[in-house]
């Protein structure tokens, strides 16, 4: 397979997800598709690291967490003042989108570290040695955060409501 | 909570996220255009090179070649057998591998485009963004003003320099980068970050710390005045230039907002009948603050003794030892009797104990 096909294989099959765990790291749905064409640009001028790398779900991560970091230090002049607001048609999802938000409220309360541990724990399903490849940290560190943001949504009040319609 | 709720709950949030198509073409095409203009570059540059750097070095040095000096020639003597950067420039780099940089930037390890509001240099040990302003902040210039170099290194050496953005009036080209890349000769390194590879945020006087005595340098620590918010550690001679290994490098600590008081003890194993008998252990020490802000660790030596640097606050002290576990596992099974306060200056000793049976 081609240089080109093998990256654009990846590439659909990573974009949903990429956008996904990007609005669950706190960006709003623009930024989180511009945050995943980055990453993927990055990931495509770089394939051949991409390819040798052990684990390229984790060094994909890596570049996006990475991006998403450089992006937040850069904030002040990343934004632009426009005369029109950008419109979306969507679907009515007035229940899901409450649900979603009382989520991003608590994941919001995290520490950054431990919300980036959760994401790709329990959204990406990465291993906990991934989430050590992909955070740039031990694994014992990822084992703590993991621990600790676990123990803080346990008590949270906007997630009490969610867990029960989940058990329903 | 269950792990698998929470699961469910992250998926369930996402759910109402629209499906959308990746630009596939649109990322191809700019891939391509991106290596187009760095092979151009390349070669470009190889071409200016030999007018540029080797004519400015050669003019400096009498005609003198880059040669890499033995490996145990001295450092005295304005720095012998060390390249000399172009007029107004210092070599800035990773590893051996350096590029020429405006002399008057300052190296602020870590950060990205925050941090004073000259030009400066970025630089963690494997990426170094070079530039971000005189264009720091709002009102201070346009996006289109932004001038960064992305520097790259890997595991095997190889360092990528690209420079980012519009470099405006600036006199920093792609070509003078490119130009400019220097390998440094044999026993010189580049004094690294204490950044990990990946991690967030600028090296702590800890962490600063153990990425010089593991490049081979040594390591004097020492107290100083803040240097800025955006800087806990600095370093003489400066992150990302070039020095002898094996040389000596001071730490400087800066204050409040640096790592600057000390916790240490001893990792103890107890048994035995009441009060019991210790035994020091070798381990991993595991430092963390009440929000998770400050999450550190380090190394108990043979002899269980350990010492990290810290800003003041409240922490609670874990260990991991090799060969000792709980009920609840072997990961941070070990702990200090009650979190401990330190302030700014002070040195609190701690012991950590593993109690068995």
């Amino acid at each position: 397979m081609g240089y080109d096909a093998e990256f654009s294989d990846y590439a659909t099959a990573r974009w949903r997800a990429l956008v996904r765990t990007g609005v669950l790291l706190g960006c709003d749905l623009v930024e989180a598709e511009d945050l995943a064409q980055q990453t993927l640009l990055r990931c495509y001028q770089k394939w051949g690291s991409v390819q040798r790398a052990a684990d390229r779900d984790a060094y994909v991560a890596r570049v996006q967490l990475n991006l998403l970091r450089q992006s937040r230090r850069r904030r002040w002049w990343g934004e632009r003042a426009t005369d029109a607001l950008p419109e979306r048609t969507t679907a009515d999802g007035t229940a899901r989108v409450d649900d979603a938000d009382a989520l991003r409220r608590a994941l919001g309360r995290l520490p950054e570290a431990q919300r980036q541990a959760v994401v790709l724990r329990h959204y990406l399903h990465f291993t906990e040695q991934q989430i050590a490849d992909a955070t740039g940290v031990a694994r014992g560190t990822v084992k703590s955060r993991l621990s600790r943001a676990l123990a803080v949504l346990v008590e949270d009040p906007d997630l009490a409501v969610l867990r029960e319609d989940a058990h329903e | 909570m269950s792990e698998q709720t929470l699961s469910d709950l992250l998926g369930r949030s996402v759910e109402h996220v629209p499906d959308s198509l990746p630009p596939i073409a649109d990322l191809i095409r700019q891939g391509h255009s991106a290596q187009a203009r760095r092979r151009l570059r390349t070669v470009v540059g190889v071409a200016v090179a030999g007018l540029l750097v080797v004519g400015s070095i050669a003019a400096s040095q009498l005609g003198g070649e880059r040669s890499a000096p033995p490996a145990d020639q001295p450092s005295g003597g304005g720095q012998s057998g060390l390249p000399t950067p172009p007029t107004g420039m210092k070599w800035v780099g990773v590893g051996r591998s350096v590029v020429a940089v405006p002399q008057a930037w300052p190296v602020v390890p870590g950060i990205y485009c925050q941090g004073p509001s000259e030009p400066f240099v970025t630089i963690t040990q494997w990426h170094v963004n070079v530039g971000c302003p005189p264009y720091q902040g709002p009102g201070r210039g346009s996006p289109q003003d932004q001038l960064v170099i992305d520097i790259e290194g890997s595991a095997s050496g190889e360092v990528i320099a690209q420079l980012e953005g519009s470099p405006g009036s600036s006199a920093l080209t792609q070509r003078s980068i490119d130009a400019s890349r220097t390998m440094l000769p044999s026993g010189w390194l580049a004094i690294p970050s204490g950044e990990p590879y990946g991690g967030a945020g600028a090296p702590t006087v800890t962490s600063e710390i153990t990425a010089l005595e593991d490049a081979g340098f040594h390591v004097v620590r020492k107290n100083a005045a803040p240097n800025g918010d955006w800087q806990q550690v600095t370093t003489d001679p400066e992150i990302g230039t070039p020095a002898l290994r094996g040389s000596t490098v001071v730490v400087y600590d800066h204050g409040a907002v640096a790592s600057s008081a000390t916790l240490r003890g001893h990792l103890l194993w107890v048994g035995g009948p009441a009060p019991g008998t210790t035994a020091p252990h070798p381990g991993i020490i595991h430092v963390v603050n009440a929000d998770d802000s400050i999450d550190q660790m380090v190394v108990a030596g043979d002899d269980g003794r350990w010492e990290i640097y810290l800003p003041p606050g409240t922490y609670r002290v874990l260990a991991t030892s090799p060969g000792y576990g709980s009920t609840t596992g072997d990961f941070d099974a070990c702990s200090a009797d009650r979190p401990i306060a330190v302030d700014a200056g002070q040195t609190v000793a701690m012991d950590v104990f593993c109690q068995m049976g």
